[in-house]
């Protein structure tokens, strides 16, 4: 009985660290990536363009980051770049009429959880699924973008605004020193909170979670307007980086963002997705991207290895789920 | 129909399906919304009706569909426990993990959960076991008022004699429970008392001697259909 007992404390607490070993599975990938370019082009393992994969993959990982919580509570957010292209030119314009910085930052901010939450009351009030819902969005906030700039970028950011996310600290880029943090707040809210675990619950089992007392709607509008707000975040980096808000910014980086989470661990049934995992995901990525244009390949190239990056990702991820 | 629990009583609900047997402990449960009725608990009316506001008012439901209503299946267990009282088990907005995983392992214990690695996912466990860690959860949410719908079905021998000790001594611990089960005997074991419904009503209310196979089938089946109980009750 105590034999018994015990091996089950044992086998217990392995299942603890079986998310880390999923994790762990991602850092083996990036491994092999980093190690197979490294042994192609020796430019790709050199400090300063490891710290400039980080930088690339910074936007990316901060948009992703809200994708995976939205994924994990079985939804998608198909919307992200457009509010992120809304929030960008918006912000710039208050920027450039003089407003204070902190108010323009604040408004781009807002702008990103006023979308979320528009996509998250008609999909968990309203009942309307959340693909159609955020395709709708794509289409609508781009064309708020459009409509507010009339198509045309808006130049003129202030250096003060600049120097915030073109600056480092201790040699490190201050966009990948933002969203480590980012990653550190979603991380502790996904694993550490009731929001987390409500999450995790509604992604898994809806009806389950209902009458467990979870509230399902206001977790899932939670979920899109974090969504909404991070990808306002990598908008406001992209816009001091480049100095300029363009309303086209942010075209197709919904795509790399599921990519990220996916290559991470996140189903796209909800329920399971790391945080860890889906910074990974988004640093192979980065990491996939630089290796090949440091060895010149075409960008046709480029995408058909990200293709074939994900799918390997699923497969590997699925047999180990099925062993 | 309108009827009253007690605590410390074990209500059996008894009828054919499609009696709203189901549809009434769900009622109940805040799930699905009244057209009129109303449901009060220690004399106080609950308002407005749905999950959260009747979990608050200390009602919790062991559905009838566990894998569909019951269950996150890769949760762990502790997460699975916890799930509707996490505000309880949490400060500054941080779930107390440890506390929760202690109490988890304390309930778990005295339902002997087995084997006791709350860590694990709720799908790797038997049926049984997975019932024991659902109305651990309402135990952890301090549930005064248990609804278990059809609580044995699909469970093996063994597990189904842990499921009436524990309803046994959850009943001689003061809580309030409605069984609902198909399982005429099942009601006969541990029942106080038996509703029986038909179309939706309560057909009649048995007490003592009165809980019989016989009984129930009597009052369940309609009335016009009293050749095919006579061959029933002399079946069984």
């Amino acid at each position: 009985m105590n034999t018994q007992s015990h091996s089950s404390t044992v086998a217990d607490q392995n299942r603890r660290w079986r998310i880390g070993l999923r994790d762990a599975g991602t850092f083996i990938g990036l491994l092999i990536i980093i190690g197979v370019f490294s042994a192609l082009t020796p430019v790709f393992l050199t400090a300063p363009n490891l710290l400039n994969i980080l930088q690339q993959s910074s936007i990316n990982a901060c948009i992703a980051l809200g994708m995976t919580l939205v994924i994990v509570s079985g939804g998608i957010d198909l919307s992200v770049g457009p509010i992120a292209a809304l929030a960008a030119v918006v912000a710039a314009t208050l920027m450039v009429s003089d407003v204070p910085i902190v108010f323009a930052v604040f408004a781009a901010l807002g702008i990103g959880a006023a979308c979320g939450l528009f996509n998250g009351v008609l999909i968990a009030y309203a009942g309307l699924q959340p693909f159609i819902v955020t395709l709708g969005g794509l289409s609508l906030y781009r064309s708020f973008a459009l409509i507010y700039t009339d198509g045309n970028p808006v130049f003129g950011i202030p250096n003060e605004f600049r120097a915030l996310t073109n600056g480092t600290l201790a040699g490190v880029p201050t966009p990948v020193i933002i969203v480590c943090v980012l990653a550190i707040i979603c991380w502790i809210l996904l694993n550490k909170t009731p929001l987390g675990e409500y999450l995790l619950a509604v992604g898994g089992n809806r009806e389950a979670a209902r009458i467990a007392g979870v509230p399902v709607a206001a977790t899932r509008v939670a979920a899109y307007v974090i969504s909404g707000v991070l990808a306002a975040m990598a908008a406001l980096i992209l816009v001091g980086r480049l100095g300029a808000a363009e309303p086209t910014l942010g075209n197709l980086w919904e795509l790399d963002a599921i990519a990220a989470a996916a290559i991470g661990g996140a189903s796209l049934m909800g329920g399971k997705g790391s945080i860890v995992g889906t910074i990974l995901g988004a640093i192979i990525l980065g990491a996939l991207r630089n290796g090949l244009t440091l060895m010149n390949v075409q960008a046709f190239y480029q995408l058909l290895a990200t293709g074939v990056i994900i799918i390997a990702a699923m497969l590997i991820d699925s047999a180990t789920r099925r062993s | 129909m309108s009827f009253s629990l007690y605590k410390g009583e074990v209500l059996g609900i008894s009828g054919l399906v499609g009696a709203g047997r189901t549809e009434l402990l769900r009622l109940i449960a805040g799930i699905d919304r009244p057209d009129t009725g109303s449901i009060s608990l220690h004399g106080v009316r609950l308002r407005r009706p749905n999950p959260r506001a009747a979990i608050r008012a200390g009602i919790g439901l062991l559905p009838e569909e566990r894998k569909r209503d019951g269950i996150i299946p890769e949760r762990s267990v502790v997460s699975n426990l916890g799930l509707p009282s996490l505000p309880k088990f949490s400060r500054f907005g941080v779930i107390r993990r440890r506390l929760l995983e202690t109490e988890t392992k304390r309930l778990m214990r005295e339902l002997q959960l087995k084997p006791l690695a709350v860590n694990r996912p709720i799908a790797t466990f038997s049926g049984g076991n997975q019932q024991k860690i659902i109305i651990g959860r309402w135990l952890a949410a301090s549930a005064d008022v248990l609804l278990f719908d059809e609580p044995t079905r699909g469970i093996d021998v063994g597990a189904k004699a842990e499921i009436y000790s524990v309803l046994e001594t959850l009943a001689a611990e003061g809580k309030a429970i409605i069984v609902v089960s198909s399982e005429m005997q099942e009601l006969i074991r541990v029942a106080d008392r038996v509703l029986v419904m038909r179309d939706g009503r309560i057909s009649a209310t048995l007490t003592d001697d009165t809980i019989t196979e016989n009984d129930m089938l009597r009052w369940a089946i309609p009335q016009g259909s009293t050749a095919t109980l006579t061959q029933s009750a002399s079946d069984t």
